[in-house]
């Protein structure tokens, strides 16, 4: 065995950090893994599971350009074009909004397990069959509830005005509507937003949307 | 010699500005991670110290507003100014989420940047040392002993070192000895669980959920999260229980709840200890109410215009507990006496308000006749005083305790009862001006609930679970009975796993870092004498541990004045 020219001194200092030897080796590795363990958190709490109600056809449809007056993309808001859906009804058929084209739709979202909801269905029942003559219609959407919940709520209340079923809450998701329910909004015969409602409907409000809208 | 051509470097690292390598030193730089973690330590106090948006109010700019006025009061031309630097939202600013993520990355590139030489150190560690070591190493020792190298690599065995013959000539031998290497990944160890810590704190901070609130049993199910979407979950309280033992002490609280995702649906019993566990959520029993009624109305069609459940959410009404004796010792009235109206005197506060009510009561027992008392009571020196109206009497005020003689009657004022007692807004029928009415709970004197309704009808309603009365205006109305309710916490904590973990790995790793050091051991065996130089990290009497091996071996000449000495 021969003695080495310099032999090593023993590092005193073993776990000093590592000199800077490039971007890749050295701050590439600390992105890496920093990108990897995002990756993960994003793969396991934010990705999306696909259970949407896209997969049975139900949900928001889109709208066709004829049918959309306002040369702007769909959305939530006054003046713009109702976003479009069709959706189960409880007795297990379908309905859409583009049924109730060329009638003001009074579209109310709601749940049974709202009290605000329950206190305003008597009032839109009456104003529903005080408006029969004219072309307006309420359209309740009811929010992530089953068909037999949404049916015992319209026979509570001997709803006779139609009734779908969010399911999968993605036409809720596409009108911004979360759990402060009751919303309502008030649909040209043209499909544009006129008027939004938050919170319960009131009696005035009522009045006014016949003054404003159907009265003439 | 041949003329080499080194490649252009970029210019800033020419000009010695290379920023990666900037970013690089700074990130490792323990100096500069321990401004980090002073600067958010600082930043959290703030955040203590200061006043904080409180969150319903973040979102809402009207709000936020209302709030910020309120502020002036104390920061003066000052609030606007620590408003804009996020003073009064430190926690949610995007400096100090900033300053969180620049400590992950800054603990992250540290961790990784001790990695590699750790491994290294431990793996291929420096087995060949100069002579001149021996003579310098700050942990040292030099002896002379029988037996050779032979004798000292047996006792370093003995003493679970790990040990090789690195170098043999004809004059020495040289040995190196190494033990506890593994514990060289404790430091990195304790890196690791600071970096598990932080991403556990952000998985909370940024998934957790946490929520509370009050399910009443016979209510539909209520979605758990403000959003709607596939991952919405559904409550329903099937049963509230409060089980009590023989001697009516509270034992055990406990819902039987239905949680239900899409169409899945999962039954669990959920206590405050024992949670419940569905979809990845744990969901708590949190509080127990039993002061909730059901009540439905009906117009005279029978179309229900009014069916909801009444929390009366703890607020009360203090009311007094009368009995009433007949002549013959038989009891006509025993029960609390709701409160039927209110005489709010002549001042704007309530020190001179009257409570007012009607006792009624069958004049004989089994009788159908009812006598009636106006009965008054009003709060004066913290006594709730009594006073009973019959015509031609002159009232008298009664105090807990005290009975009067009235037309045969004996009327006791046995105490005061708090009831639960509540104002709804929009009751259908209500003749009040503001459409609200006065609903209170009392209970019989069998101990039945009953709602007592004023504000309805000109007359008062009482109202017997699942007996309905139906009032002037048409409307009818329903006691269904009272409900009980529980508070249920939907808590989900991903980060938990990573704090858990977190703690374990710094307790194992500082323990490893403190009270485990690696021992390396350099040893040269000449004919006569023997050489060592080692390194023990964070072991301050290394070298007396070194001269008692040497006393272990036989040599006489090893330990010094004190060696022997245990402090």
């Amino acid at each position: 065995m021969t003695e080495p020219s310099s032999p090593a001194l023993p590092d005193e200092r073993p776990q000093r950090r590592r000199e800077y030897t490039g971007p890749g080796s050295t701050l590439g590795l600390a992105a890496l893994i920093i990108l990897v363990v995002g990756l993960g958190v994003w793969f396991f709490e934010f990705r999306d599971d696909g259970a949407s109600g896209a997969a049975s056809g139900y949900g928001v449809v889109a709208l066709a350009p004829a049918d959309n007056p306002t040369g702007k993309p769909p959305a939530a808001e006054e003046g713009r074009a109702a976003p479009n859906f069709r959706l189960a009804t409880p007795d297990g058929g379908a309905a859409g909004l583009a049924d109730y084209r060329g009638k003001f739709v009074l579209l109310n979202f709601w749940a049974s397990w709202c009290g605000p909801c329950r206190a305003e269905a008597p009032e839109l029942q009456a104003f529903a069959d005080a408006q029969r003559s004219r072309p307006f219609v309420v359209l309740g959407v009811n929010q992530q509830e089953s068909a037999s919940d949404a049916t015992a709520f319209a026979r509570d209340f001997d709803l006779s005005y139609p009734l779908v079923l969010d399911r999968d809450g993605g036409v809720s998701q596409a009108y911004r509507v979360g759990r402060g329910l009751p919303v309502s909004f008030l649909l040209s015969p043209e499909g544009v937003i006129l008027k939004v409602y938050i919170g319960q409907i009131s009696r005035d409000d009522l009045d006014r949307l016949v003054k404003d809208y159907l009265a003439g | 010699m041949t003329a080499t051509v080194r490649p252009a470097e970029p210019a800033l690292r020419a000009a010695g500005l290379d920023p990666l390598r900037f970013a690089w030193n700074l990130l490792t730089n323990v100096k500069f991670a321990l401004v980090l973690v002073g600067t958010a330590a600082f930043a959290g106090l703030v955040g203590v110290v200061f006043p904080q948006v409180p969150g319903p109010m973040r979102a809402n700019p009207a709000a936020r507003s209302a709030w910020l006025q309120l502020r002036e009061q104390d920061y003066g031309r000052f609030t606007g100014t620590l408003d804009y630097l996020g003073i009064f939202d430190v926690f949610h600013t995007a400096w100090f989420n900033g300053l969180w993520a620049l400590i992950i990355v800054a603990v992250t590139v540290c961790t990784i940047s001790r990695f590699r030489p750790t491994l290294r150190s431990v793996q291929s560690p420096t087995k060949v040392v100069g002579d001149a070591y021996f003579d310098h190493a700050h942990h040292r020792a030099a002896f002379s002993h029988a037996g050779g190298v032979d004798a000292v690599e047996d006792l370093l065995r003995s003493r679970r070192f790990r040990v090789e013959r690195v170098r043999e000539t004809p004059e020495a031998a040289y040995l190196f000895a190494e033990r506890f290497a593994w514990s060289q990944y404790g430091t990195f160890l304790s890196h690791l669980a600071l970096l598990l810590l932080l991403v556990g704190a952000l998985l909370t901070r940024f998934v957790g959920f946490d929520r509370t609130f009050v399910l009443a049993e016979a209510t539909p199910a209520a979605p758990v999260f403000d959003s709607p979407g596939p991952g919405q979950l559904f409550v329903r309280l099937v049963d509230a229980y409060r089980g009590k033992d023989t001697s009516g002490n509270i034992v055990d609280f406990h819902s039987d709840l239905e949680v239900r995702k899409g169409d899945r649906v999962v039954t669990c019993t959920a206590t405050v200890n024992d949670p419940c566990t569905a979809f990845g959520y744990k969901i708590h029993q949190a509080a127990f109410f039993n002061d909730v009624a059901r009540l439905r109305i009906t117009d005279s069609t029978g179309r229900v215009v009014y069916d909801n459940v009444l929390d009366f959410d703890s607020q009360s009404v203090a009311v007094p507990i009368l009995r009433v004796t007949a002549a013959d010792g038989s009891v006509l009235f025993d029960q609390s006496l709701p409160q039927m109206d209110t005489d709010p005197g002549q001042s704007p506060g309530r020190e001179d308000d009257v409570a007012l009510s009607a006792l009624s009561f069958p004049s004989s027992p089994g009788s159908t006749d009812v006598a009636n008392y106006g009965v008054a009571w009003r709060v004066r020196d913290n006594e709730l005083k009594l006073a009973v109206n019959a015509p031609g009497a002159t009232p008298e005020e009664l105090k807990v305790g005290q009975a009067l003689a009235l037309n045969g009657y004996r009327i006791e004022y046995r105490g005061v009862d708090s009831i639960p007692a509540i104002r709804v807004n929009d009751m259908p029928g209500a003749i009040t001006d503001d459409h609200a009415a006065a609903v209170q709970m009392p209970v019989d004197r069998d101990g039945k609930p009953y709602l007592f309704v004023y504000g309805v009808d000109e007359d008062n309603l009482v109202l017997q679970p699942g007996r309905p009365v139906t009032g002037s205006h048409g409307f009818t109305y329903t006691f269904g009975d009272r409900v009980e309710a529980s508070g249920i916490s939907v808590k989900r904590d991903p980060g938990g796993m990573f704090i858990w973990i977190a703690v374990g790995a710094a307790i194992v790793g500082l323990a490893i870092t403190f009270y485990i050091p690696r021992r390396r051991l350099w040893v040269k065996v000449e004919a006569g004498r023997t050489m060592m130089a080692g390194v023990a990290e964070r072991t301050t009497r290394f070298s007396r541990e070194l001269r008692l091996m040497g006393q272990a071996l036989g040599a006489e000449d090893a330990l010094l004045p004190g060696d022997l000495f245990e402090p």
